[in-house]
């Protein structure tokens, strides 16, 4: 597939428009001051992808979107950040347990992701002006390569490769931060670039 | 009087950070709580509560479908959909289903009281 | 012994006392040895090519012949090959359609039954990842989870 310097520029707006929304709401939600980066936009082999992520356990938050675009979303915690949102979140709500993650503890996890990746796709949906509906989210507490496994699978049924959307975000002032990981369909994808 | 609000969203969190904000302020009582948009009509039948805070994304039955049944109950009840940014085409659907207002996530105690005071006046 | 590690989609048969290492979800490790210092491990994604010969690394029913003829190469003892595999776990509620680790699994022992390739021991399905270590002489198989072993083949 060719892909030229002008759609490529394409992209990295489309990136940059769903990044703008989401430290502002994410930052609404918790309290501190979050920033987000579009790290790269990178046309992966799938194969290389759980190594890039590695085996580090991660609460993941995974999604996917229909529409122009459709395609997969991940969000990976590292359970250290992950237990630190929790408190943050769950204070005053419910006393946290120790180390481990209770079904609240998840539940809010999964809220943060949900936030983080409806306001990253409202920014392609604007762009695009287009509509783009996401799915109820699904929590997991396991290994990065393994929690990104399944939507790797999804994908090679059809394909070999990806245009892969990885942000970090980040808060300012403690050490809290995640991954967001959004795979959209190729085809989808370039259909929605031609339309910008 | 006492406002009467049933709490209707899959995630248990924000089922209970929406009960936290409202028992905080004087003058509104949580009378449920459902996870689905089925148990939200059995509920909302039940209960009669005032005001129903309307997740709209949920598994098997969504927000919009069920708040277009129990407007079609014909009681009193007022709906208060509970957004997450991009879902405005939902939105629209939901207010053709007899939506009183929204409130976009994430959300504060004010925003909250807010729109239920604006859907009750 | 440092661990090598196989990528996903990817096999390695190696002739020397070797520890390889994978970490699969929905996918299927598959270890096959004969018990002689040939072995080798396989990180399958799907259970059929549907017609493809390139990258017979990714399915199921292409990886295992291919490492069967590479492992024949090394003059291994191709009648007493046996094999152990991990993987194929739902990881998230999927679409039935979806069920992908359960279709892999299933893929797998009927190919191995096909190369007359006795299944040893497995760890599949339930919910979680799983970090495979493949001893390619002894054909040993530890599985882990977050550096902890659960299993031990």
């Amino acid at each position: 597939m060719r892909i030229d310097l002008n759609k490529l520029m394409k992209l990295n707006k489309m990136a940059k428009e769903g990044a703008q929304n989401v430290a502002y709401n994410l930052s609404q939600m918790l309290g501190i001051d979050v920033e987000m980066k579009v790290a790269k936009i990178e046309f992966v082999d799938l194969s290389d992808v759980p190594d890039v992520i590695g085996d580090r356990e991660v609460i993941g938050v995974y999604l996917t979107f229909q529409g122009l675009p459709s395609g997969f979303l991940v969000v990976l915690f590292p359970t250290k950040s992950a237990k630190k949102i929790t408190n943050l979140l769950l204070q005053g709500i419910e006393e946290s347990n120790g180390d481990g993650f209770s079904e609240m503890d998840l539940s809010a996890i999964s809220e943060v992701g949900n936030i983080i990746t409806s306001s990253f796709i409202d920014g392609w949906a604007n762009l695009l002006n287009s509509e783009i509906n996401i799915s109820t989210p699904q929590t997991v507490h396991d290994m990065g390569s393994a929690v990104i496994d399944p939507i790797l699978i999804q994908i090679a049924q059809q394909y070999d490769n990806a245009f892969l959307f990885n942000s970090y975000i980040k808060a300012k002032n403690e050490d809290i931060n995640c991954e967001l990981l959004v795979i959209p369909e190729l085809e989808k994808l370039m259909e929605a670039i031609d339309r910008l | 009087m006492v406002v009467k609000i049933l709490v209707v969203d899959d995630s248990q969190f924000m089922r209970k950070l929406l009960t936290r904000i409202l028992e905080s302020q004087p003058g509104y009582t949580i009378v449920g709580e459902a996870e689905n948009g089925v148990e939200a009509v059995e509920k909302a039948k039940q209960l009669n509560p005032d005001v129903i805070m309307m997740d709209i994304v949920m598994p098997i039955k969504d927000g919009i479908k069920a708040t277009a049944e129990i407007k079609g109950l014909g009681g009193q009840t007022k709906v208060v959909m509970c957004t997450s940014v991009g879902q405005e085409e939902k939105m629209k659907q939901a207010i053709m289903a007899g939506a009183d207002g929204y409130i976009t996530k994430p959300f504060q105690g004010p925003k909250v009281v807010e729109a239920i005071q604006g859907v009750l006046n | 012994m440092t661990p090598v590690r196989v990528k996903m989609a990817e096999y390695i048969v190696s002739n020397s006392d070797s520890i390889l290492k994978t970490t699969v979800g929905s996918c299927v490790a598959i270890g096959i040895y004969d018990g002689n210092g040939i072995g080798g491990l396989a990180h399958i994604m799907l259970p059929e090519c549907n017609g493809r010969t390139d990258l017979v690394g990714k399915f199921a029913d292409t990886a295992i012949p291919a490492m069967v003829r590479e492992m024949e190469k090394m003059n291994a003892d191709i009648s007493r090959l046996r094999a152990k595999i991990a993987g194929g776990a739902q990881m998230f509620t999927l679409p039935s359609s979806l069920a992908i680790g359960e279709r892999n699994i299933e893929k797998v022992k009927k190919i191995l039954r096909k190369f007359g390739i006795k299944l040893i021991a497995e760890d599949t399905g339930k919910n979680h990842g799983r970090t495979v270590e493949f001893h390619t002489s002894s054909g040993r198989m530890v599985v882990k989870r977050s550096e902890k072993i659960i299993a031990e083949l």
